[in-house]
């Protein structure tokens, strides 16, 4: 497989030591997303935070771009409603998930990076709790680009989290032959 | 949920935080998933460094302490809560990989006295 010189750059910085562990993946993903959410100023992330008995797993979503802020907030506003509906269905060996404040919803979100182009703009989150050792924080977030392509460095900058994305963009890779499922925030 | 309940449920939160995240660096030899409720529970009961649980989970852990105590300190005592959280967690503990986990909690709810 062919790919750019610009693909295979952005795929080797979310790389520990330039790995070329599945490579092809993350460069096919890479590309994949970078012609799916292309150049709209507004996309919108998703990161959740999922504590159980194995530990602290963090996930990334990239989830949509779009044209205006409004448009963005309003679908960051209902995804964030849908992520929070869904964990809500779920069962967790038998125990329901619950809703608890906010406020301490994101002890887990890396901090974008000092002077990245790209800014958060829209922030929303929720804590579901199941039990007293099974956690999920959810993170809904429109980021503001500098006009540039959605998928690029800023984007890994402002996220800040390379070994999440690496793993999305290996998903977005495997799922392009259709063996695999799209990674999606709605997982149980 | 009460007061304590929810106390108790945010504290173990910052137990779980402290020796979980950070892929477990402040885990000490012998840690077990149980010490977490177990170390709330004790500090809820004002027998900070109690032999049930090993020296070094209270070793360097004031801060930690500290917090758990200060968001405990407020709450209705309740033995009704306490027992639903000893339950709760018991239900749970099998869960962990180490087959261990559930015996000692087990001797630890024995050992502990529930009354607040």
């Amino acid at each position: 497989m062919n790919f750019s010189d610009e693909i295979i750059s952005l795929g080797k910085a979310l790389s520990a030591n330039g790995a070329q562990y599945k490579a092809n993946e993350l460069f096919q993903g890479i590309k994949n997303e970078q012609i799916r959410l292309g150049k709209n100023p507004f996309a919108v992330v998703v990161s959740i935070n999922s504590f159980d008995m194995d530990g602290l797993t963090d996930f990334v979503f990239l989830t949509d771009s779009f044209p205006s802020k409004d448009a963005a907030v309003a679908y960051a506003h209902n995804l964030s409603n849908a992520l929070l509906e869904f964990q809500l269905k779920q069962d967790n060996w038998g125990r329901p998930w619950a809703l608890v404040e906010s406020q301490d919803a994101t002890p887990y979100l890396s901090k974008p990076k000092a002077n990245c182009s790209f800014k958060v703009t829209y922030f929303d989150s929720f804590k579901a709790v199941s039990g007293e050792f099974d956690r999920k924080y959810v993170i809904t977030r429109v980021i503001e680009t500098d006009g540039s392509m959605v998928v690029g460095q800023a984007l890994f900058d402002v996220i800040n989290s390379d070994s999440e994305l690496w793993s999305y963009f290996v998903g977005v890779g495997e799922s392009t032959g259709g063996e695999r499922e799209r990674p999606t925030p709605f997982m149980s | 949920m009460s007061d304590l309940s929810r106390a108790l449920s945010i504290c173990t939160d910052e137990v779980q935080h402290h020796y979980r995240a950070m892929g477990g660096s402040n885990q000490y030899d012998g840690f077990m998933n149980w010490h977490i409720p177990a170390f709330v529970l004790l500090i809820y009961q004002g027998k900070v460094g109690s032999d049930l649980l090993p020296y070094r989970a209270w070793h360097k852990t004031e801060n930690l302490q500290a917090l758990v105590k200060l968001k405990l300190e407020d709450t209705e005592p309740n033995k009704e809560t306490l027992e639903e959280y000893v339950e709760s967690v018991t239900s749970q503990i099998p869960r962990f990989k180490n087959e261990k986990e559930v015996s000692q909690w087990l001797n630890f709810v024995k050992e502990f006295n529930l009354a607040p």
